[in-house]
């Protein structure tokens, strides 16, 4: 430990300790070339992937046509059935080849005009149009028959409002127009979304694998046998390899939020910018603790991989990021609760893009100290236990 | 190629991973949680999401219409009913998705014949949600105003029964949903679980194998033995691509026996498919092991690589038609989207090899340009 300056005593001589181990992860970090490109492309090159990330929309989605009617109308109704949102198809009015094609995958949804359709909606009597969807992919089958339902709702209200006003019935019916407005994101830009979300990501696979997997080398290694017999005590030796590690992801972030999110994807930055990467450091920190828990568990680097990732996935799949919380059953809300990241999605999701400021974000920050402090007190007592 | 000596060496193999319980009970353990947990938890359905009404009329008929929402199960109440409730704030804490603003005239408006605007706040921070909901919030508004009208009708001119039908609603939609009657999210869920395991698992099986015997040095018996690199990565690869297999089968009786979702097509074909993709994942991890110089690297790059060809390159979230053409030609890079189609198709629609063929030629190819790379930056003898 050189540069110490002599007589150095109590807690400035215990900061350098911790200072001087940290230094010795960051070197290890920087000399292992793959893992330190590894780090880098996750903060700069996986987002900027993220940001071409598909969403959930039609998007040239093939629906195959049966019009009985071959009228003016149900021409105009197949018209309106457009690109960018749908690609029709015409087809033959046999059963056996719809099933085949539907089977085979090739169609999203088949639309039966049924004959009468002009005469329907010309104040005829009313006719029934048949819309069988392939529900193998329930969002995608669920938009193809709520934006047919509505094409052809708007169809027949045009029709019916022109025949009125033809026979002189100039009122229209009164009707309540919804307007929907998306808050905070007004055009829906996916690669808002989809970059924070991917950052959220890879912080939280990041904070925890890094140090677990430092710690559960040391330990197979043995050399960890040379720090414990050191003046280190094992909290300094935790404490060092999850500041090493939560430098390496804020800096990561930092890099992440500030040159790929604002100047590539113009991602609005609402809050405080402080606020918003003490809260990464502290969520790292508390990422880092569960990593320390897990490495505990472990003997071995092959035991650890599959240890973290048995922690790491449901806490970035069920968060909230890519689908809603609240509509998971209770049981799975409630364990959820011990989820870090689903404290830290409203945080970052608040301060960035809703510019939520510290009183909003109190409460789950506060939850989530208390978790981060459970965590790293748990991780240090067993790691003390099994060297004592 | 000697088999002799590689069954040898997979012998070997395999007694380490059966001597490592800890490593052994987490390889199993791991698919049964996930299988459990995703498939209740990624759910795509609607459900007591977070409505604040900010009614300024405070009238019968904008009640009721707040009701057409607040009656369903994809909507809760939340914050006061009340004209000057804090809406935004609602949005900025989370507490609500969704703001309902009825504006002070909308019954007086339709009472006169008028047509009023709502406006509907909606989260727009989580993109995908906020699509979905928009979706359900314009289908919630549709039945309330077939409602609203069928009553002006009535009033007007007295017309009642199916005549107020004709002109309401000339034409019906009736929507039937194949394969999947319910729309339910599980039974889309379920199956394509299989995909996002089967790439998660098998390459950190694997991912220390090689590395470690660098590590330790053991890399030097085989260095000065008369075992081929090919034989060599074969006995670390076949043990792996054993119990990944055991793990398939595993999660395809939970899928079937725990959540109901019938399979439809032909075992030994969706068998074979399933071999050829875990052959290809667990080559991933065998390739990292191969390329990197500490076994911490390799736990490190194989959780973040697995993650990240999982999330963004399988169409698993949102179909990759949606995607840009860059992130659609990256995917092709990799396994993931052409198992979940045969997943999805041969579970669900019961489709086969006469349509899947050149996905499962695609997942043949992957693996062994996997395996060829591995087998390329593999040497007995470091290089430093």
């Amino acid at each position: 430990m050189k540069g110490r300056p002599p007589g150095t005593r109590g807690p400035g001589r215990w900061l350098l300790q911790v200072a001087a181990m940290v230094g010795k992860e960051w070197r290890q970090l920087l000399r292992d070339r793959a893992l330190f490109g590894f780090v880098v492309f996750v903060f700069t090159i996986d987002i900027m992937i993220a940001a071409g990330a598909a969403e959930i929309d039609l998007h040239g989605a093939v629906v195959g046509v049966i019009d009985r009617d071959a009228s003016q109308a149900s021409r105009e109704l197949i018209y309106r059935l457009r690109p960018p949102y749908f690609d029709v198809r015409a087809l033959p009015d046999d059963a056996a080849v719809v099933t085949r094609r539907l089977d085979r995958g090739e169609l999203r949804a088949v639309l039966t005009i049924p004959q009468g359709f002009e005469g329907a909606l010309l104040g005829g009597r009313p006719a029934t149009a048949q819309l069988v969807v392939d529900a193998t992919n329930v969002n995608i089958g669920y938009l193809v028959s709520s934006y047919t339902g509505r094409i052809l709702a708007e169809l027949a209200a045009e029709m019916v409002a022109r025949r009125a006003a033809a026979v002189g019935e100039s009122a229209p019916l009164p009707e309540v127009r919804l307007q929907p407005r998306a808050r905070f994101n007004p055009t829906l830009d996916q690669s808002w979304h989809s970059t924070l979300s991917e950052l959220l990501t890879m912080l939280t696979v990041a904070s925890i694998v890094l140090p677990a997997a430092a710690l559960v080398r040391e330990k197979e290694r043995g050399t960890i046998e040379q720090l414990l017999v050191s003046p280190l005590t094992p909290l300094q030796i935790v404490l060092a390899k999850v500041l090493a590690m939560t430098a390496v992801v804020l800096a990561g972030s930092l890099v992440a939020v500030l040159l790929v999110m604002e100047q590539l994807y113009h991602v609005p930055f609402l809050g405080s910018p402080w606020l918003f990467f003490a809260m990464v450091a502290l969520y790292a920190m508390t990422a880092s603790g569960l990593g320390i828990v897990a490495a505990t568990f472990a003997r071995n680097s092959g035991q650890v991989g599959l240890i973290v990732l048995l922690l790491v996935m449901p806490i970035i799949m069920l968060s909230g990021t890519w689908t809603l919380r609240e509509s998971m059953p209770g049981w799975l809300q409630a364990v959820l609760n011990f989820s870090p990241l689903r404290h830290f999605i409203d945080i970052a999701y608040g301060v960035l893009l809703k510019g939520a400021g510290p009183a909003v974000i109190a409460v789950p920050a506060l939850k989530m100290s208390l978790l981060g402090g459970a965590f790293f007190a748990l991780g240090v007592l067993r790691f003390r236990r099994q060297f004592k | 190629m000697n088999m002799q000596r590689v069954l040898t060496l997979v012998g070997k193999e395999a007694r380490e991973v059966l001597r490592d319980r800890v490593y052994l009970m987490l390889a199993f353990a791991l698919p049964v949680v996930f299988m459990v947990v995703f498939a209740y938890g990624m759910t795509w359905d609607i459900e007591s999401v977070g409505l604040q009404v900010v009614d300024e009329s405070q009238t019968p008929l904008s009640r009721e219409y707040a009701q057409h929402f607040l009656s369903t199960h994809h909507f809760r109440r939340v914050g006061g009913s009340g004209g000057g409730a804090p809406g935004d704030a609602a949005l900025v804490d989370g507490s609500a998705r969704v703001v309902l603003w009825i504006g002070p005239d909308f019954e007086s408006d339709l009472a006169a014949g008028h047509s009023v605007d709502v406006l509907a706040e909606i989260d727009g921070a989580f993109t995908m949600a906020a699509r979905t909901l928009r979706g359900y919030l314009e289908g919630i508004n549709a039945q309330a105003n077939a409602e609203l009208r069928a009553q002006a009708m009535a009033r007007r001119a007295g017309v009642r029964g199916a005549g107020v039908e004709q002109a309401i609603e000339p034409v019906r939609l009736q929507t039937r949903f194949l394969y999947n009657p319910d729309v339910s999210s599980v039974v889309m869920v379920a199956p394509s679980m299989m995909m996002l395991i089967l790439i998660l698992v098998p390459p950190l099986l694997i991912a220390v194998s090689v590395v470690r015997e660098k590590e330790t040095g053991a890399i030097y018996n085989i260095s000065s033995s008369t075992v081929t690199r090919l034989e060599f990565l074969l006995g670390k690869l076949v043990p792996a691509v054993v119990i990944s297999m055991l793990d398939g089968i595993l999660l395809w009786l939970i899928v079937w026996l725990w959540f109901d979702v019938p399979f439809r097509g032909s075992v030994p074909q969706f068998a074979l498919a399933m071999l050829l993709y875990v052959t290809g994942t667990a080559g991933l991890g065998l390739l990292v092991s191969t390329a990197v110089r500490t076994q911490q690297a390799a736990i490190i790059i194989t959780t973040l690589a697995s993650t990240i060809i999982a999330t963004q390159f399988s169409g698993l979230f949102a179909p990759l038609e949606t995607a840009k053409t860059a992130n659609q030609a990256l995917a092709r890079l990799f396994p993931v989207a052409d198992f979940l189609a045969v997943v999805r198709g041969m579970y669900l629609r019961g489709a086969g090899v006469e349509v899947f063929w050149p996905e499962l030629l695609r997942l043949a190819a992957y693996a062994v340009v996997v395996l060829w790379l591995a087998h390329a930056l593999f040497h007995k003898r470091s290089r430093a």
